[in-house]
């Protein structure tokens, strides 16, 4: 004696939820558990404020931090970083100019790093008559060992009107994807 | 099982109890601290309508019990206020400054650790988010506070703005 055979189903569920729709369902939950926990720890949307990274971002972009780029590797030179200012939710958009162990200097606005000179091409080319990079001036420092010298790449602005510094390791959150 | 075993079991197992609900209900010295950051968040934070001279008075009267005589501030905001407070009057009065400055003040605490924990000294450091009320009214920074113990009871000794990024 034969079973009856449950017609098949249509096209379109097939299509919408697969031929069996539990399991479509749990693969769904893991599938979007798996990218909520990936995108937690590894991602971190940021939304650009304020003009000290112009011309490489401007104020109201929106930009994602990779949170793993530095877990194994250093951040180099040139890379754009995000920097823990107040807790976890207010970053700071910084380039890294200095790494640990070099000395560095600012001199009538060219950077020098243990006393070469850096070529920044990031940086606008003067215009109007307005030079950039600015003639800022700041005295040497050593970087000790896991600290790097920050700067946002809008050097036209004056020097006090530009927060830049040397950050602490422990407080780089991680690396600009699409920079 | 003997009787004197069972009394001595029985001991072990009372004791362990009172060892629980000691535990359980007298607060650890971290939340002590943590009780102090509260009265002191709640004594700046306004309400939503304007507080009389009395009600200013009783909150900055509340966060004065938090701090010690000695207290220092020290304020250094990138691009925003900065500037020092030394002792416990003049805290009163920028508190009170502050209070008919900003009615609707919120301040919110997050990220609170304790790092430090010493028996009478403790560093925290933790994220203040305030919300004056205004258009782009809201900022978070970021401090570093000193306790001192003194007769049974944390006090703020020392608050200091971080600055992620610095000179030498």
């Amino acid at each position: 004696m034969s079973q009856p055979i449950d017609p098949p189903a249509p096209w379109w569920q097939v299509m919408a939820i697969g031929r069996n729709p539990r399991t479509t369902l749990v693969r769904l939950a893991i599938t979007l558990v798996l990218v909520f926990i990936g995108f937690r720890v590894s991602i971190q949307p940021i939304l650009v404020q304020g003009i000290s990274m112009q011309p490489t971002y401007k104020d109201g972009q929106r930009r994602f931090l990779n949170q793993l780029a530095y877990r194994f590797a250093p951040p180099q030179r040139g890379d754009v970083i995000g920097i823990r200012e107040a807790g976890k939710q207010v970053l700071l958009l910084k380039r890294v100019i200095g790494l640990p162990g070099e000395r560095f200097r600012i001199v009538q606005g060219t950077v020098l790093i243990n006393g070469e000179p850096l070529e920044e091409p990031y940086l606008l080319p003067p215009t109007n008559g307005v030079r950039n990079p600015a003639r800022w001036n700041v005295p040497e420092v050593r970087l000790e060992e896991g600290e790097h010298y920050v700067i946002g790449d809008n050097r036209s602005m004056r020097q006090d009107d530009h927060y830049f510094g040397i950050v602490a390791r422990d407080r780089i959150v991680g690396r600009l994807m699409n920079p | 099982m003997s009787p004197t075993l069972r009394k001595g079991l029985a001991g072990i197992l009372s004791a362990g109890l009172v060892a629980l609900v000691l535990w359980w209900f007298i607060p650890s010295e971290e939340q002590r601290i943590r009780k102090v950051l509260e009265q002191a968040r709640a004594s700046v934070s306004g309400g939503a309508k304007p507080a009389d001279g009395l009600a200013l008075l009783a909150r900055v009267g509340q966060l004065t019990q938090c701090l010690t005589r000695d207290v220092e501030v020290q304020v250094d905001v990138f691009g925003g206020l900065s500037g020092n407070l030394n002792g416990v009057d003049e805290v009163r009065a920028a508190a009170a400054g502050l209070a008919q400055q900003f009615p609707a003040l919120d301040v919110q605490l997050s990220e609170i650790q304790v790092g430090v924990l010493e028996p009478t000294s403790a560093r925290v450091t933790l994220v203040a988010t305030l919300e004056t009320g205004g258009r782009n009214g809201r900022t978070a920074q970021e401090f570093e506070l000193r306790f001192r113990k003194w007769e049974g009871r944390w006090y703020i000794s020392r608050v200091s703005t971080v600055r992620a990024l610095r000179s030498r």
